[in-house]
């Protein structure tokens, strides 16, 4: 077998629908630090070098719930995927040219570490990340939406994307007659999850 | 009956592999043995539709192996891919360097980290921690069976077993037999009004949720 294609059997490209944070660097520290800070059942860590980004983003189905990297230059295909899907970016350093305004940045890795566990556990109208994918909704419901995931874990500074990327999360607000929905914020533009009071009641009111 | 849960080692040192086997048929485990990635290749390939290790232990430094066509990096990308479910620990004098655990973690980035010089004994009492694992009013008992405490029932099914030391990950059944295994281990919560309940996530995958307002430990 070729160096090559014995590369790509490796664990961090079989594709998966599990929570995933893809961890580009250089030699590897950024992700095994990462390791050692995300509790193993939250979140598959990809550890990835920039030429293996495009083959480690194709695996995450259907998306990388987030990317960590490090160094001055972006993989090619980040802005691409910043522009077309949510995902979280958060960066170690300074931000590479061109990404600068969509990802989160910090000199510092516990901040860095701080910022993708705060991700992780947080809590927007009662809905949480569930273990390994999915949400967790009051009265111990579970469901799966990507999007719904990314809007949680990205709360409250959401994405510069078009709300029709939200779709399937709204579909699942609406459906489960849970009051929020993907908005867009007033102040930033951004997509957001809001409280959203329906038509009908506010008629009623 | 009981089906005594087997684990992969692989060791290229006579010696440890042959303390490793002591220690774990000790433990009631049933051990497959390889002292190269070669031979470890081999067994998952040859077993792979009669058994599937519910723990595998990796020398991460195999260079005493007779055959290094393949090496430990292969041996674990073969078991993520193959065996998701199976509890993966390497162990390495050199388990510190970055370096050697980012090529691990790329490898199977769900495998376990163990030093080797903390030696054999650690090393067994890592595993028996792994494997007898409680979730709400469940506990798992030298992985094989797991218990309902307040009645003290058993279910004895490995796929049953998976779910509760997996906990809280979710676990990839597959075949159509372990599904149907695994929603008979699912009534089996529910008749005993345990709780922990199965969650099903499609696609074969399920995980178990404890239900708010039970303790996470019953004892």
């Amino acid at each position: 077998m070729r160096a090559g294609s014995r590369a790509h059997q490796l664990g961090v490209f079989l594709h998966d629908r599990v929570r995933s944070i893809v961890a580009v660097s250089e030699d590897g520290e950024l992700g095994v630090a990462l390791r050692d800070s995300v509790e193993p059942w939250r979140a598959l860590i990809r550890d990835v070098r920039s030429d293996e980004f495009d083959a480690a983003v194709a695996a995450c189905e259907p998306w990388p719930w987030m990317v960590v990297g490090s160094g001055s230059a972006a993989p090619n295909s980040l802005l691409t995927l910043l522009m077309t899907r949510p995902s979280i970016v958060a960066w170690y350093g300074a931000a590479p040219l061109g990404v600068g305004a969509r990802i989160h940045t910090s000199a510092r890795f516990t901040d860095v570490a701080g910022f993708v566990n705060d991700c992780l556990h947080r809590e927007v109208g009662g809905m949480r990340l569930a273990a390994g994918t999915g949400i967790e909704l009051p009265l111990g419901r579970c469901v799966r939406s990507a999007s719904l995931e990314a809007l949680i874990g990205g709360h409250p500074a959401g994405f510069q994307l078009p709300l029709r990327a939200f779709q399937s999360g709204a579909r699942v607000l609406r459906m489960l007659d849970i009051p929020w929905r993907p908005q867009r914020a007033p102040a930033s533009g951004n997509v957001v999850l809001a409280p959203w009071l329906s038509p009908a009641k506010v008629v009623s009111v | 009956m009981r089906a005594n849960p087997e684990v992969l080692l692989v060791e290229d040192d006579v010696e440890t592999l042959e303390q490793l086997r002591g220690q774990f048929e000790r433990k009631r485990f049933h051990p497959l043995t390889a002292r190269s990635a070669t031979r470890a290749l081999s067994l998952i390939e040859n077993n792979r539709h009669s058994s599937r290790p519910v723990l595998a232990v990796v020398d991460w430094d195999l260079s005493k192996a007779s055959d290094n066509h393949w090496n430990s990096s292969d041996v674990l990308a073969r078991l993520a891919r193959d065996i998701a479910d199976c509890l993966v620990i390497v162990y390495s004098q050199n388990i510190d360097a970055f370096r050697v655990r980012s090529e691990i973690q790329r490898a199977h980035p769900r495998a376990w980290l163990h030093d080797k010089r903390d030696g054999d004994i650690s090393l067994v009492e890592r595993v028996a921690r792994l494997l007898d694992q409680r979730v709400g009013d469940l506990r798992v008992q030298e992985g094989t069976v797991v218990i309902h405490v307040p009645t003290h029932d058993e279910h004895h099914h490995r796929e049953a077993v998976r779910l509760v030391v997996h906990h809280p990950e979710i676990v990839t059944f597959h075949s159509d037999t372990a599904t149907k295994a695994v929603r008979r281990f699912g009534e089996w919560l529910t008749r005993h009004d345990s709780s922990v309940r199965l969650v099903s996530l499609g696609n074969r995958k399920y995980r178990l949720a404890v239900l708010s307002g039970a303790s996470a430990d019953p004892e």
